[in-house]
């Protein structure tokens, strides 16, 4: 599948666009890529969410490595979460952990 | 050590074994070629019974008692799918050389033979035997992991208990069914059911994220933290707090398990269940009421160490079903990828008032199977029916 997301770090901070899906495709790529950020002191993970309208426990992985392997578990932040997806947060209680934002 | 290539010449006239000893000699010395010589076709096909592992064959096409195209064809009956035949012939004698050509000889060359042009001939040949070796190397290692997988397959179905034997003792007071239908050859999701004691009965449905030998590995290990934790735990709350405890322990990559866990009183009816992140279980009344249960309070088991998992409790009338699935019902896809959705599930459970557990679940499996028609299965799909008689 071809690459539908970008992971950019400035400082402590890194923003990772989503495409319209997270899942079994393209989640472990995803967190390939994010592993490469994992002794970098990461603070907080953004994730820019305005296009994603399928999130899949695949996908649930990715965000929760992000949680638990970059840096002292940095903060995760949802930006412009659409219903659907929040739903699916919310439905495996992952809504307490994630601050979520619009823009 | 490499073994040498066994190399067999076919040709009538003699001087062919002394040029190809000549200069070939290094190669011969040295172990990487092993040249036989045959004069005929008849003595070739001898020369090939009793040295099964030659693998190329220098062939003329003008011989004696059995010609070389003859020959050609036999060596193809052998279907031996390394087996490269070099055609060996005068300028002159092209068109049995295409004909050779078509009936699957490798490569020629034309006498007076060009020892170099025919050394080049044989090295590309040898780089194509070595890719029919290594492919069949590939594919035998992928046979046995396909009967690894089967394998596996077997032990994980082996691990769910037995539905049709399920608490005969309670069998005037309880209907349990399930079924697992994995989207791959093993799957992630999993449910269980065990006796607590004389008056309670555990069961337990999960879905591990991701699917394939990862999940099924996590599932197991799920299965099995949650059945020794459900035999010592009093409440399903409890079960759950102490099994995300050892499941974090073991999370390797962030693995996790969303499961609906509950005991069961045999005699009130009354449930106790903990939902752990997974999707909520339908209550499908006697009267033909469905009712979702309320959403999980609780995060996913795996990822947090420490979390106290709340429980709830519901009341089972006579004749009350909790129909309890993974997201692979919820989410089979149509081929024209539409979901089969809550509210078919909710309709369809509605006309199963007073069926048996198990025929709700294979109406729920049929009406799915209608639904995808040719559409590939992208999820497991698990089902599990306990029925208050």
């Amino acid at each position: 599948m071809e690459k539908d997301y970008e992971v950019k770090k400035e400082g402590s901070v890194l923003t990772v666009t989503l495409g319209n899906k997270l899942v079994a495709i393209n989640a472990p790529a995803l967190t390939d890529e994010l592993a490469a950020y994992k002794d970098q002191d990461i603070e907080k993970v953004v994730f820019d969410a305005t296009n994603l309208i399928i999130l899949s426990s695949s996908g649930i992985r990715t965000i929760m490595y992000c949680k638990q392997k970059l840096g002292a578990s940095p903060e995760i932040v949802f930006v412009n979460c659409k219903k659907m997806v929040l739903d699916v947060l919310d439905l495996v209680g992952l809504r307490p952990f994630i601050t979520f934002k619009e823009r | 050590m490499k073994s040498a290539i066994k190399i067999l010449s076919v040709d009538d006239e003699a001087p062919m074994e002394l040029l190809m000893k000549q200069y070939f000699r290094h190669q011969i010395r040295n172990g990487e070629y092993e040249f036989f010589f045959a004069h005929n076709g008849m003595e070739a096909l001898e020369i090939m019974k009793d040295t099964p592992d030659i693998e190329i064959v220098l062939l003329d096409i003008n011989m004696p008692e059995m010609d070389g195209l003859t020959l050609l064809a036999l060596l193809n009956e052998m279907h031996n799918p390394a087996l490269r035949v070099i055609m060996v012939s005068a300028y002159g004698d092209m068109a049995n050389i295409r004909q050779a050509m078509n009936n699957g000889a490798f490569d020629f060359a034309i006498k007076p033979v060009d020892m170099d042009d025919l050394d080049a001939t044989i090295k590309k040949a040898i780089a194509q035997i070595n890719y029919v070796h290594e492919t069949q190397k590939e594919h035998s290692q992928l046979e046995s992991l396909k009967k690894d997988l089967m394998t596996a397959r077997n032990i994980q179905q082996y691990i769910l208990p037995q539905v049709d034997s399920a608490f005969p003792e309670d069998s005037d007071k309880l209907d349990i069914y399930a079924s697992m239908e994995a989207a791959k050859d093993i799957g992630g999701d999993f449910y269980d059911f065990f006796r607590i004691d004389d008056d309670h009965i555990a069961f337990v449905i999960g879905d591990v994220c991701g699917k394939g030998i990862t999940a099924a590995l996590f599932m197991a290990v799920s299965r099995t933290i949650i059945r020794s934790k459900g035999m010592q735990c009093s409440t399903a709350g409890a079960c759950m707090t102490e099994s995300n405890h050892l499941l974090a322990a073991y999370s390797v990559d962030c693995m996790f398990v969303t499961v609906f866990c509950a005991i069961y009183n045999t005699k009130t009816g009354l449930v106790t269940y903990c939902n752990a992140g997974h999707n909520p279980p339908h209550l499908l009344r006697s009267d033909g009421t469905v009712e979702e249960l309320p959403r999980s309070k609780n995060v996913l088991v795996g990822i947090f160490d420490g979390v106290a998992f709340e429980e709830d409790t519901l009341q089972l009338a006579s004749g009350d079903a909790l129909v309890m699935f993974t997201d692979g019902v919820t989410e089979a896809l149509s081929p024209e990828l539409e979901e089969f959705g809550t509210e078919r599930l909710r309709t369809i459970l509605a006309g199963q008032a007073g069926k048996s557990s198990r025929q709700v679940i294979e109406t729920v499996r049929t009406a799915i199977k209608d639904f995808a028609g040719d559409a590939e299965q992208s999820d497991d799909i698990t089902m599990l029916v306990i029925k208050r008689k």
